[in-house]
């Protein structure tokens, strides 16, 4: 009889594990992470009799967790890419919102500059239309000041973004380190063998936490502990030991937050490129691609607004009868050396010609002999062996010093372009809407002979004698001769109706037919206070293509601008969607193999206490059969 | 296939967060009239849209220099026709001036009416704009560009032309300078003559006694001389009136463009940037409806439970 009662038992067990196993499903069926978790029973090994083999009850085997490796993966490294894109998109939204917002992007504020050009040509020596001038180009450099701003907020707001993902890191790296150690206790053979399903299911939720701040992939050890190494193959875990990220300004371009890991007591840089995936991912992805292109380009154009408008100024005259000076200044290339150089070069760079610049920054490299630039935005590389070079509207020298084998520099041609514009006229006198020279017809000429305005060449700054008087006196109606301080007064010039006759910096057409002894003349323009000429050249600048090697208008490379990130934005709005699709049909999967289904419990919770029952009454007949071999007895 | 209860909570709770955002997004095309909120949502669009603006500003600004050239070139056209009628009255002046029975007296006093003229024609050269501008300086066009002393009236302006920008390739001339409207004038034997000189030597020919026949002679000769001048001045102000009224013209033309361009410009912008209403309005309530079948079938899904069966 106690073979039944042995039974029983065994069978009351079980039924009562398994009921303690549904109860703990039910408990966590809301605990994020949790596997839902069965009790594996087996029969116990059979009493041999003559009959044969007599089974001798159940026992419980294990308890398991229903825990799928491959599908745990796929989640990790689908939510891994998702909040990767998510942070992505986040910030490039507001770079987007902020460049093509049609009340207080660049756009409206450039308009309005060129607004007052065309007022001040249209009344060149009315003070409002000067005032008015001079207050759009206030608001245009305030205008680029407030965007470059917003954008370095941006950068901020990405390097405080990876300080804060670094250290979550830390603190989950801390954990599953930890955590390794328990399990590896908790699963050794000497303590049972038996799988800590409870931990295990922590460790995996802290490593998908850690994968939605950066990609870790995961290696098994035979003792159960999980391995944690970057794409690099940069170990951040292993075994119970967790290798601490920290935060600090790159080495290679200070501007920026990089990340370090320890080993061994020494800080070592990761490779921007290496930290791929999640939170981190996502904004190293933003700073390096697009915030870096935006800032270059917005940068470009504050550079080319500056550029051209101050070159065509400085050919124009002022209202006091002064040459224009410069109407804007800007941001000039920065180079960084690099803090590890060993030579003492100073590197210095400069602008030749704004319409040539590109958006990208570039890293000079000395290897001794030769130098190598190379553009960062596409890798495109050139060697040279002395300094100065131009390249890409950019001249690059050595100021001073010389530098050692293996010395870097950074160079950061328009990054500061929109931070450093500025307007440098404050006088509304010095706007230089008139040309310097003028034109005349003397009165008395017999021929039909007309002269242009004339126009300044360029570039700046303007011939010493461009504002000498100079008289063009016809000998014949095919030759004339030319007399003034500067330009060696030549005589017997061929005549041809509407070429060229530049003399001091300046050029005129004659047309018609002039006779003998027709004069012309070209003057410094006194009193030129209604005149409009430079006002309207510098107005012209708006329609032409001044940027990116005569491709684009000033508003042109703003309107590309705001359509490059507008697409980049939209991809990445797609992208993000898509990713986040999957991402949770990832985590579906899982959590249809994992989770916890309430109503597969509630019937399991029936099946054991049924099973308890039967149990029970198995117990109570087996009593019943002792008692009634004590009956024979009496 | 196994679900797990929470997945069940999750998929719901996720699809109603889902259409509650797309229900928005719409409510907020509707609001603001917008179907581009931010750039991603259509960055062609978003780029095109933001050209056409530029365009539109662009198109503003010529069309506003268009109109201030017409104004200005209306005032140098009114100036001229006054110049003109005074130019006629010199003439009739002339022609009564050459009768033989009139008395030196009478001369006399058409001398000084003819001086009163001059004094006109001197104030008609140096009209201003209103502004303080004067019309006919040139570049220097803060000073009056003639001044008088005696009969002798000087230019101490300069040849320049003003202009305006009307269209992207198109300068316009708003006047014409000085010396060209009142000095450059052709006279018979291939030099030019000047209408204030033309009236100067009128007055000192009326004012000088005539007694003798060969003085008589003399000032016929002089009346002739001046006669003829006056008819070239006549031609010559005719001529840049011409040329003020062709301008006129081609900114009438450009301005009529001008609008068009600005209409088209509007209606781009407008199919680019502006929400379809009728079919935003359509989403909104299809929007709304797909949400309210996700909250109330979450509702009956996540109220079934076997556990509701189960008595302890």
């Amino acid at each position: 009889m106690s073979g039944l009662i042995n039974t029983g038992i065994s069978a009351l067990n079980a039924a009562q594990y398994g009921v303690l196993t549904t109860g703990h499903n039910i408990a966590n069926a809301n605990t994020p992470g949790f596997s839902r978790e069965i009790t594996e029973q087996k029969t116990n090994t059979a009493l041999f009799t003559g009959a044969g083999y007599i089974g001798q009850g159940v026992a419980v085997s294990t308890v398991r967790r229903i825990y799928d490796d491959f599908l745990a993966q796929q989640t990790r490294q689908a939510q891994s890419e998702s909040s990767s894109l998510s942070t992505y998109q986040l910030m490039l939204d507001r770079v987007d919102n902020m460049l093509a917002d049609p009340a207080a992007g660049l756009s409206p504020a450039l308009n309005a500059f060129f607004s007052g050009l065309q007022a001040v040509a249209a009344s060149p020596s009315d003070a409002s239309a000067r005032q008015s001038l001079l207050s759009n180009a206030q608001a245009l450099a305030g205008q680029f000041e407030s965007l470059e701003g917003q954008l370095t907020d941006l950068r901020s707001a990405a390097n405080r973004g990876i300080e804060s993902s670094t250290s979550l890191v830390n603190a989950l790296t801390r954990q599953i380190a930890a955590l390794n150690d328990r399990i590896a206790t908790a699963s050794a053979v000497s303590a049972g063998g038996q799988a800590p399903n409870d931990l295990l299911d922590q460790r995996d939720t802290l490593v998908a936490d850690l994968n939605k701040e950066v990609r870790a992939d995961i290696v098994k050890a035979s003792d159960g502990s999980y391995s944690l190494f970057l794409a690099s193959g940069q170990a951040l875990v292993l075994g119970n030991n967790a290798y601490a990220l920290s935060s600090a300004p790159d080495i290679e371009d200070q501007a920026d937050t990089q990340v370090m890991i320890t080993v061994g007591g020494v800080k070592q840089r990761v490779r921007p490129e290496d930290l791929t995936g999640g939170d981190l991912g996502g904004y190293i992805a933003f700073r390096q691609e697009d915030l870096t292109e935006t800032q270059n380009a917005l940068g470009r154009i504050a550079i080319a607004v500056a550029g051209s408008i101050n070159e065509q100024h400085r050919l124009g005259q002022d209202l006091s009868g002064a040459l224009g000076g410069d109407f804007f200044s800007c941001g000039s290339p920065t180079v960084q050396s690099i803090s590890d150089n060993a030579g003492n070069g100073i590197v210095t760079a400069s602008v030749t010609s704004y319409g040539a610049l590109t958006t990208s920054d570039y890293r000079l490299f000395y290897d001794g002999t030769n130098y190598t630039l190379t553009r960062l935005a596409d890798g495109q590389t050139r060697t040279f062996g002395s300094l100065p070079q131009t390249v890409d509207g950019l001249e690059i020298s050595l100021s001073s010093g010389s530098p050692s084998a293996g010395d870097r520099f950074l160079i950061k041609p328009t990054r500061t372009g929109a931070r450093d514009f500025a307007v440098v006229i404050s006088d509304l006198r010095s706007i230089a809407a008139a040309a310097p020279i003028r034109t005349a017809i003397a009165l008395n000429n017999g021929g039909t002979g007309t002269i242009s305005a004339g126009s300044v060449d360029t570039p700046p700054p303007p011939d010493a004698n461009l504002r000498q008087a100079v008289t063009i006196t016809f000998t014949s109606s095919t030759t004339f001769n030319v007399s003034g301080t500067g330009t060696n007064n030549p005589t017997g010039v061929a005549y041809t109706a509407g070429a060229d006759i530049s003399y001091n910096g300046w050029t005129v057409q004659v047309a018609g037919n002039p006779q003998a002894g027709d004069t012309f003349s070209i003057s410094s323009n006194i009193n030129g206070a209604g005149d409009n000429r430079n006002a309207r050249l510098l107005a012209g600048l708006q329609t032409q293509n001044l940027v990116a090697n005569g491709s684009a208008t000033l508003q042109g490379a703003y309107a590309q601008l705001a359509s490059q990130v507008g697409s980049k934005g939209r991809e990445l709005q797609l992208a993000s969607q898509a990713q986040a699709n999957l991402a949770a049909a990832a985590e579906k999967s899982q959590s249809a193999v994992s989770g916890v289904n309430l109503d597969e419990e509630a019937s399991n919770l029936i099946r054991y206490q049924q099973a308890y029952q039967a149990a029970g009454k198995m117990i109570g007949i087996a009593g019943t059969l002792f008692d009634t071999i004590l009956n024979l007895r009496s | 296939m196994r679900i797990s209860t929470a997945n069940i909570f999750d998929i719901g709770s996720a699809a109603i967060t889902r259409n509650q955002a797309e229900l928005l997004t719409t409510q907020q095309r509707l609001a603001s009239g917008r179907r581009i909120l931010s750039p991603a949502d259509d960055p062609i669009a978003a780029s095109e849209a933001l050209r056409a603006r530029q365009a539109s500003a662009l198109n503003d600004q010529y069309s506003g220099n268009q109109k201030a050239a017409q104004a200005t070139l209306q005032q140098v056209d009114s100036t001229l026709s006054e110049l003109t009628s005074l130019l006629q009255d010199v003439r009739v002046l002339v022609v009564s001036a050459g009768n033989a029975t009139l008395q030196n007296s009478d001369r006399q006093s058409m001398a000084q009416e003819l001086s009163g003229r001059l004094e006109q024609l001197v104030s008609l050269a140096n009209s201003n704009n209103g502004t303080g501008s004067y019309l006919f300086g040139g570049y220097s066009d803060t000073t009056p560009p003639f001044t008088r002393s005696g009969f002798t009236v000087t230019y101490n302006g300069d040849q320049g032309a003003r202009k305006l920008q009307v269209t992207d390739s198109r300068a316009v001339a708003v006047s014409d300078n000085g010396a060209e409207v009142f000095e450059r004038i052709p006279s018979g034997n291939g030099t030019s003559q000047s209408v204030f000189a033309t009236i100067e030597g009128l007055i000192e020919a009326l004012e000088v006694p005539v007694a003798s026949g060969t003085e008589r002679a003399a000032l016929e000769n002089e009346l002739a001389g001046g006669m003829a001048n006056i008819d070239n001045a006549l031609d010559h102000v005719l001529s840049i009136r011409t040329g003020v009224g062709a301008r006129m013209r081609e900114l009438d033309g450009l301005q009529d463009e001008a609008s068009n361009r600005a209409i088209e410009l509007k209606q781009v912008l407008s199919q680019l940037e502006d929400v379809d209403y009728a079919q935003a309005a359509s989403k909104l309530s299809q929007q709304q409806l797909v949400l309210q079948a996700a909250q109330q079938s979450f509702l009956r899904v996540s109220s079934l439970s076997l556990f509701n069966y189960l008595n302890g």
